[in-house]
């Protein structure tokens, strides 16, 4: 005790922690501790329970007991509905009375699980029986691939507990997909693990164990024939020395074309169109290489001891015998049985092949003037439907023929019949020049084309050259072009057997005329030369509709017909059918297949992400993502044949430097999908 | 009757080590069933609501003092490191810190608020007591009061027992106008719950102040007051702490049972609507 | 503090307070024409206490009537009886608690527990009628009745109890309790006055003085000797492997030592507040430090203090208690000791605190008699490393003759109860503990309440607890001495002197033989106070008890309530045990024994 304290009294030690009062030393009481606690207790206790009375009378008990925010595509969906039906949407519960929480199987739920909710909305895109079996597949399906896993990769050596603690045939939606996390939380979102529940074989890390592939992505590609590696490696570096070669400029991302090397956010375009790939240095030579056109019918020339059997026969088609059958005009006169047989003895539709004046050459060449004169009448009578029986009766399929016949009007056919086969008269034709002058302008009037009748004087040897002089003069100019694809020498076909006259001068022409049947139709379509008494037509350029039915009419054929072969010997033919291989195929596949539309697989792979990624080597320079398509996609050093053989196949290994633990991830989710159709 | 037990630091440290493991082990076995599409939510929820009761049952012993099952320190040891364990399983169950949804955040935040006064109570449970024995004085909470007026009227008696000379009424006017209230009113809860020094060394050094104004035989009624308010100062130290010490327990008790109660409607909700 | 206050104005005066004021000179005129007062010399009395002096003040005529319960077994008492005229009994053979009117606790399972704690009266202090009266009926426990002015506990069908049990007529002439009177022992018998007889009853005082007397004393002397120091020399541990023939010859060579003032708790209230230093010095000196040893000591009752000199004054060093020795070390060290050293003093000084009564067994009669019949592991470690090869030639020769007592070998040894000095030196913290346990005469609770404050949250949990478990009254309140980190609370310490049961007229106070709980009677307690008064400690509170609803019980004849003697019980029927220490939250609080220091240094040491 400190000298200055003053001692005060003890205080009574009477104390009685467990009482509510107190009593104080002047008589009053109070309450003691215990008493207050007591109070401010039951305070609380009465205070709780009347704010949860509260609530439950301000708010509804179903927003009450919400549990978390809906994902947003499901909280807008039932974003107009009321409580009852918001909850009631998913879970059967939320229909049923408060009682029946409290028995099991009350009426309410009557075996309806809330999967078979998900599934009012979700039958579009999962089917309503595979609903609940592991990825969607019918059981047997997915036991032969777990066989299949288990043969490839063996079983599992580890210990592993029986896997996952569902029923595989019996799957909840709710298992994987985890509503009220949120609008945020991906309903998606699955780890390895869980991923791999199911599986008897679990992954470890990507990189050291999951398997690998070998012809990814490229055996999907091959409708278009094109071969990137001599693009890359000859053709670029020729015509383009001063740039880089760049896969962009051609694979441009789809959304913006113009901005398409520097917009990263979009998808590449896998086979880019023709106008962004192809155009810039094919066109011209393209237009160049079908200026010649597609031979509908051409009269032979006949010696005239055959010619005269019919009536009247150009008589700029009488002498030796000449000339060939077109493929698609022996397309339809061999549909006649007692023709076909005639037709096959000629070697290529060669009719110059045939022997020599004899009777039996005599009488094939016949046999055919006259067919190839009944098909003009008879188009002339019938109009296409001639044509399509003549289609029909060889068991083709006439639709794809259509757009052949769409531009070919009959009533031209019947005028060109009459211009030819007219008996001869004496009335000085127009020059077949001035002829075809009129032709060209007043095509496809009937009167035109009747008024146009072809000269049937005897044309001098100049004026016969003359149309095969504009075309070498066509193809001198188009020499000029800088033509890649002759240059290649696939294009450029069988040699022209009009070559050897090419030297033939020209001059004289011009001064005649300067214009040739088929500068007439120089956008494209049907002109015909009474010169030589052909139809031909003259294709407008890329993606022509009449040669593109062409090539699908004739793929009908069966692969050894002759005829086929003939047909696609045709250089315009040939011209189409080097790019577009699988234009052959039935039904013919022009375009290449589409990325990303591939339901049925379990992958999926986006460019996109990866476009805006710097390479793990290029961190320390520290280079910005430089659009290196080349990292991945690169071309195969030896020469290789097919398609697939231009890239050096893309392997696991290129996925597995970025795709570890702490970089790109190795997440299941990233390249495969679950819900496969 | 000294039963042989562990010491204090060797029972912690077992304590933490048996907690640990144990969060180790359920941690494992929810990533387990994470793992295997199992329903971990599902087994936390169960351990969680296991745990709180448990938690509670400690209440139950305190108010039990018959109890032959155990003593309540080895009830409270139990209690201590089932509620660090039932922090962490907390973790694992709830999707976020605070969940969403109305009654979840709500049930979130009442979790949390008895976690966090479960801490401060065991906080101030350790601390507290050598600062308590190290005040002087040793008042019951309830006779707080009683020391607080026996303190009022010493001083009163003091200061009143003055003569009248002028220089005393120096001395008596400081006591009407600061003394009185200091000594007669209870501590402001503000200062309970953040008690200082400022207002006890004012008196303390107005009263020193004061000493050249009286006559010199008033010193000792001068020591005499500042003893009394070093007494008062103590006795208010004390109460604060001792204030605090029961405090927490009351709002760590009635928040348990606001927890208890949402957690049952919790509890019935989610088996209700998980499938 | 107004029992503080009243032993302040206390003079220094012997028999200021008479036992019985109301003895008058023919009283005193008359018992000295009765044996053995007729035969005493009164000239052998100091003039300052003359004999009749004694008989005035400090006896008692004391009438009993048949069937009167005058001294129970087990009771303490400060007085001795002597039958004048008539005659008592002593019964041989225990009687059970009840006949006696105690009703010993009995276990309730935690059903009955939970039953009784719902069942809390919601007023203070609620006793039901039969706790707060005896029962008067024909086979029933005893009651109690006045006899002349005071209250007394008579046997019930006494014929028949003489009958069952073994008894021995005490006639005139004859003393008894003297033992329990002078050396603070239990009573060992229960004695039944069988006719109206005549009893003086003398205060230990008294009696000592009496003593002075040769012959009476010779004759006290002898018969203690005869029939109570073979007895209490084989409690001691050390000595129950003597032979018969040894033991007789060390009962003849000890000496009774007393030191110090038997109401020792009188004085505590003075003694406690005195600085330490002049404590000590106030205590009689039993040994001194630096003399030589010249007997061993074994404390028989009260309490030593050993201290050591430290600079100037005195610091205390261990306590000792009873059945513990002083001077063992010195004294084996001696015997041991190579022929050229030096004998080693007292290394410590014993002084009486309170009172000290010890046995003196001389060092030659301990050599000789004793020290052959001592185990070797038994011996205190000191003296074991110290002499290695003695203790290897002696322990071959006991290692024969210990074969034979097998039998005991299962007996449990009290460790050394000599505190070790050399570790009380290492620190002052325990010493200061010590000496503030000795001050406050702390070393007499074997049950104390001590509470960590270190620890402590104050939530009065305990006290809860324990009104909860006593029909809502605390039997204790949390205030008490502080020593640093602990508390020493006042709540009841089931001493190991217990001075509240000295003098309660009926025995409602006493101590439970199996646990050594001290337990108040209700039934038969009336209210005296006498306990609560003596206890230093101030743990006994007197309760005004009501009933059920609250009214307060009243004396039959006056208006004066009825009061009744609370303290703790230890909860001695509750299954959990004490639920105090059950109810801690924090592991604060521990009963504890205080009559040695190392449970609670033990305690201690594992909460640092």
């Amino acid at each position: 005790m400190r000298h200055d304290d003053r001692e005060l009294p003890p205080p009574p030690a009477n104390d009685r922690p467990g009482d509510r009062w107190v009593l104080e030393q002047d008589g009053r009481r109070r309450l003691s501790w215990t008493g207050r606690r007591q109070r401010l207790t039951s305070a609380c206790l009465l205070f709780a329970i009347s704010g949860v009375a509260l609530m439950l009378l301000v708010t509804p008990a179903t927003t009450l007991f919400q549990p978390g925010d809906l994902s947003s595509p499901h909280a807008q969906i039932l974003a107009g509905a009321s409580a009852e039906q918001r909850c009631g949407a998913c879970h059967q519960s939320a229909t049923t009375s408060l009682t029946d929480w409290f028995r099991s199987g009350g009426s309410g739920h009557q075996g309806i699980s809330s999967s078979e909710r998900c599934m009012k909305c979700h039958h579009t895109t999962i089917p309503l029986g595979l609903a609940g079996t592991a990825h969607n597949l019918p059981i047997a399906v997915r036991d032969r691939l777990t066989k299949l896993a288990i043969s490839e990769r063996g079983r599992p050596a580890e210990w592993r507990p029986a896997v996952a603690m569902v029923d595989q045939n019996h799957l909840r939606c709710a298992t994987c997909h985890q509503e009220h996390h949120g609008p945020t939380t991906s309903l998606t979102q699955l780890s390895n693990a869980q991923c791999q529940a199911c599986h008897a074989a679990p992954f470890g890390s990507f990189a050291e164990s999951h398997p690998t592939w070998d012809q990814w992505p490229y055996h999907r590609s091959g409708n278009i024939g094109f071969d990137h590696r001599t693009h890359h490696d000859q053709h670029f570096p020729r015509h383009h020395p001063a740039e880089a070669f760049d896969c962009r400029t051609c694979h441009a991302n789809v959304r913006d074309h113009s901005t398409a090397i520097s917009d990263l956010g979009s998808e590449p375009q896998r086979s880019p169109s023709y106008e962004v790939g192809c155009a810039s240095c094919h066109e011209e030579t393209l237009r160049a290489q079908v200026v010649d056109g597609i031979t509908l019918l051409q009269l032979p020339t006949l010696p005239e001891s055959v010619a005269d059997q019919f009536g009247p026969w150009p008589p700029t088609a009488i002498g030796f015998t000449d000339g060939s059958l077109s493929p698609l005009v022996e397309l339809l006169i061999r549909s006649d049985p007692t023709i076909a047989p005639l037709l096959r003895q000629i070697p290529n539709g060669d009719l110059a092949q045939l022997p020599r004046g004899t009777s039996r050459s005599n009488h094939t060449l016949g046999r055919i003037a006259t067919s190839l004169r009944e098909l003009m009448d008879d188009i002339a009578d019938r109009g296409h439907r001639a044509i399509e029986d003549r289609l029909t009766r060889q068991g083709l399929a006439p639709p794809p023929f259509r757009p052949v016949l769409q531009g070919l009007p009959p009533q031209w056919i019947e005028a060109t019949a009459k211009d030819w086969f007219q008996p001869v008269s004496d009335t000085p034709s127009p020059s077949p020049h001035e002829a075809d002058q009129h032709h060209a302008d007043q095509l496809p009037s009937r009167s035109t084309l009747a008024n146009s009748r072809p000269s049937t004087e005897p044309t001098t040897d100049s004026s016969e050259l003359l149309p095969e002089g504009s075309l070498l003069l066509d193809i001198g100019h188009d020499s000029g072009v800088d033509d890649a694809l002759l240059d290649e020498g696939r294009l450029s076909g069988p040699a022209d057997p009009l070559d050897p006259l090419a030297a033939a001068p020209a001059t004289s022409a011009v001064d005649k005329t300067s214009v040739v049947p088929s500068e007439l139709v120089n956008l494209g379509g049907w002109y015909r030369r009474d010169t030589v008494c052909d139809i031909r037509y003259r294709p407008a350029g890329h993606a022509d509709p009449v040669l593109k039915a062409m090539i699908e009419t004739f793929a009908q054929l069966s692969e050894g017909d002759p005829l086929k072969e003939r047909f696609h010997a045709n250089p315009v033919v040939q011209v189409c059918m080097n790019c577009h291989p699988a234009a052959d195929a039935i039904p013919a596949r022009w375009t290449s297949q589409r990325n990303g539309e591939t339901l049925d697989r379990f992958t999926v792979f986006s460019h996109q992400p990866h476009l805006s990624v710097t390479p793990p080597e290029q961190h320390a320079s520290g280079q910005q993502n430089s659009g290196q398509c080349n990292r991945c996609h690169q071309i195969a050093s030896t020469e290789g044949g097919n398609a697939v053989g231009q890239f050096a196949p893309l392997g696991k290994d290129n996925c597995a430097a970025c795709h570890v633990r702490g970089a790109a991830g190795e997440q299941c989710t990233t390249c495969h999908r679950y819900h496969i159709r | 009757m000294a039963t042989i037990r562990l010491p204090l630091k060797t029972r912690r440290w077992v304590g933490l080590t048996v907690t640990v493991f144990a969060v180790t082990v359920i941690a494992a076995i929810t990533s387990t069933l994470s793992d295997r599409l199992g329903s971990p939510s599902l087994f936390t929820g169960w351990t969680l609501f296991s745990c709180l009761i448990l938690l509670m049952l400690l209440g139950v012993r305190r108010r039990l003092p018959f109890w032959p099952l155990g003593s309540v320190s080895t009830w409270t040891q139990v209690h201590l490191h089932l509620g660090l364990f039932t922090a962490a399983v907390y973790l694992l169950h709830a999707p976020a810190i605070i969940g969403g949804g109305k009654l979840e955040s709500t049930l979130s935040i009442v979790f949390l608020l008895v976690t966090v006064s479960g801490f401060y109570g065991w906080f101030i449970s350790r601390t507290f007591p050598a600062q308590l024995t190290a005040v002087p004085g040793e008042p019951r909470f309830d006779r707080m009061n009683w020391h607080r007026s026996q303190l009022a009227s010493t001083a009163s008696e003091l200061a009143n027992g003055l003569p009248d000379t002028s220089g005393d009424q120096v001395l008596k006017s400081f006591y009407h106008e600061s003394l009185a209230a200091f000594f007669s009113q209870a501590p402001s809860l503000g200062w309970v719950l953040a008690p200082g020094r400022t207002r006890c060394d004012r008196l303390l050094g107005d009263l020193k102040s004061m000493e050249r104004y009286l006559p010199a035989d008033r010193r000792e009624t001068v020591e005499q007051l500042a003893a009394l308010i070093r007494r008062r100062h103590d006795l208010d130290r004390q109460f604060s702490m001792q204030w605090k010490l029961r405090s927490w327990v009351v709002i760590h008790s009635c928040l348990s049972l606001a927890l208890l109660l949402a957690a049952v409607v919790h509890v019935a909700i989610a088996l209700r609507f998980s499938h | 503090m107004e029992r503080a206050q009243a032993i302040r104005v206390q003079r220094p005066s012997r028999w200021d307070q008479p036992l019985d004021a109301s003895m008058s000179d023919a009283d005193v005129a008359w018992l000295r024409t009765r044996g053995p007062f007729n035969t005493m010399n009164a000239s052998s009395f100091p003039s300052a206490t003359p004999l009749e002096g004694i008989l005035r003040y400090d006896c008692r005529l004391h009438r009993a009537e048949p069937g009167e319960v005058i001294v129970r077994e087990g009771d303490y008492g400060s007085s001795a009886y002597l039958v004048v005229s008539g005659s008592v009994r002593v019964l041989v053979d225990s009687l059970m608690p009840e006949q006696l009117g105690r009703q010993p606790p009995v276990p309730i399972g935690w059903l009955q527990a939970a039953r009784r704690y719902l069942r809390r009266s919601r007023h203070a202090e609620t006793r039901s009628p039969d706790q707060v009266r005896v029962q008067t009926s024909a086979s029933g426990p005893p009651v109690i009745r006045k006899v002349d002015d005071r209250q007394a506990v008579f046997l019930q069908d006494f014929d028949a109890i003489l009958l069952s049990h073994e008894t021995v007529c005490l006639g005139p002439g004859e003393l008894f309790g003297e033992v329990a009177a002078m050396y603070r022992a239990p009573r060992s018998a229960t004695v039944i006055a069988e006719t109206e007889a005549m009893l003086v009853e003398i205060r230990w005082q008294g009696l000592r003085i009496l003593r002075r007397d040769r012959r009476f004393s010779e004759t006290l002397d002898d018969h203690y000797r005869r029939h109570w120091l073979p007895i209490h020399l084989r409690e001691v541990p050390l000595l129950r492997f003597l032979p018969e023939e040894n033991l007789r010859r060390v009962v003849e060579s000890t000496e009774l030592r007393s030191f110090g003032r038997m109401a020792w708790n009188i004085d505590y209230q003075k003694q406690r507040t005195l600085p330490a230093a002049k404590q000590i010095e106030t205590e009689p000196v039993v040994a001194h430090e630096g003399h030589l040893p010249t007997e061993l000591l074994i404390l028989r009752s009260g309490f030593g203090r050993v201290s050591v000199q430290h600079g100037a004054s005195h610091r205390t060093t261990a306590y000792l208690g009873k059945g513990h020795f002083f001077g063992l070390d010195e004294i084996l060290f001696n015997a041991f000791r190579a022929p050229a050293a030096p004998a080693r003093p007292y290394q410590s000084s014993l002084r009486a605190v309170g009172f000290l009564d010890a046995l003196a067994i001389p060092v030659e009669s301990f050599a000789e008699d004793v020290l052959p019949w001592i185990r070797k592991e038994e011996l205190p470690s000191s003296v074991q490393a110290l002499f290695p090869q003695a203790i290897e030639r002696r322990s071959n020769r006991r290692r024969r003759r210990s074969a034979k007592r097998d039998a005991h070998a299962d007996r449990t040894v009290q460790p050394s109860p000599v505190w070790p000095t050399g570790e009380a030196e290492s620190t002052n913290e325990s010493t200061a503990l010590l000496e503030f346990i000795v001050q406050q005469r702390l070393n007499n609770g074997r049950d104390a309440m001590v509470i960590d404050l270190h620890r402590c949250t104050r939530c009065d949990d305990c006290v809860t607890a324990c009104s909860g478990v006593h029909d809502g009254n605390p039997r204790f309140v949390r205030q008490g001495p502080i020593h640093d980190r602990l508390q020493f609370v006042q709540a009841c310490m089931h001493c190991t002197d217990p001075v509240c049961m000295i003098g309660c007229p009926t025995g409602a106070i006493a101590r439970d033989p199996d646990t050594g709980t001290v337990l108040i009677h209700d039934p038969i307690c009336i209210g005296c106070g006498l306990c609560a008064a003596a206890c230093p400690y101030d743990t006994i509170r007197m309760a005004e008890v009501v009933d059920g609803k609250g009214r307060p019980y009243v004396d039959e004849s006056a208006t004066a309530p009825i009061r009744k003697a609370t303290k703790c019980d230890q909860c001695a029927s509750l299954p959990s045990g004490s639920a105090c220490v059950a109810a801690c939250p924090h592991e604060a609080l521990v009963r504890i024994d205080l009559s040695e220091p190392e449970p609670l240094k033990q305690w201690l040491q594992k909460r640092s």
